[in-house]
């Protein structure tokens, strides 16, 4: 049974998919994006190959926040 | 349009000290009945100018993304209880849901996460939280937003009292 994803232009087989993971730290925070290309051959949608039609999105908090004080009253 | 801001609001620390906010079940005996609040994180658009003068959700409701896959009000937090260590108090939810088959692009990119009270009426806010670059934010695209949370301990736990 094929996988399909839910993309932008419906739901598309994953293999006529593919994807790349993009991996910023930024400082608190780890972030991830995964964004997905059409590289099907399907002729209703020779348009999309090759464009992004979807994007996931991961935000890893690495730290909270601090209401800081003395710990000495 | 203002940039937003990582920061703990200013009210909390006086709804703190006024005993609005029950993180854990209160102790037995104390004025609040023995129940915790729920608490939810709601996202937030790309400079909408919200930061600690701020008080609530539903105060900067207006500013909250939209798209099909995102209920307004954001996602309830898993429950867990605050803990010590030592002379720090911290909590962490256990999770919050991640977001399926949501579009946040352009305009409606988001940047910011509030965490609030959604027990009380007044929707109190907690504290807000930066989701990688401020001004850049995160724009999935009919796919899913995750958010997860820090290791909850006295040196990263989300909400640290010191």
């Amino acid at each position: 049974m094929t996988r399909t994803v839910n993309t932008i232009i419906g739901e598309i087989p994953e293999s006529d998919l593919e994807f790349a993971t993009l991996e910023k730290d930024s400082g608190d925070t780890l972030i991830m994006s995964r964004e997905w290309k059409y590289k099907g051959a399907d002729p209703a949608l020779v348009e999309h190959v090759g464009q992004m039609v979807r994007r996931d999105c991961w935000v890893t908090m690495k730290t909270g926040i601090s209401l800081a004080g003395s710990a000495e009253l | 349009m203002a940039s937003n801001t990582a920061t703990v609001l200013q009210s909390f620390r006086k709804e703190l000290l006024n005993a609005s906010h029950a993180f854990g079940v209160p102790s037995t005996g104390s004025l609040r009945t023995a129940v915790r609040d729920v608490f939810a994180i709601a996202l937030f658009r790309n400079s909408s100018g919200i930061g600690p003068a701020n008080t609530s959700y539903t105060q900067v409701s207006a500013s909250e993304v939209t798209s099909s896959g995102y209920t307004a009000g954001g996602n309830s937090c898993a429950t867990t209880d605050p803990a010590t260590s030592t002379n720090t108090g911290y909590w962490t939810p256990a999770s919050v849901a991640a977001w399926t088959n949501v579009t946040m692009t352009g305009s409606n990119a988001t940047d910011l996460a509030l965490l609030y009270n959604s027990t009380c009426t007044a929707k109190l806010g907690v504290a807000t939280f930066a989701l990688g670059v401020i001004d850049t934010g995160q724009a999935p695209s009919a796919g899913t937003f995750t958010l997860t949370m820090p290791t909850n301990d006295g040196s990263t736990g989300l909400i640290r009292i010191t």
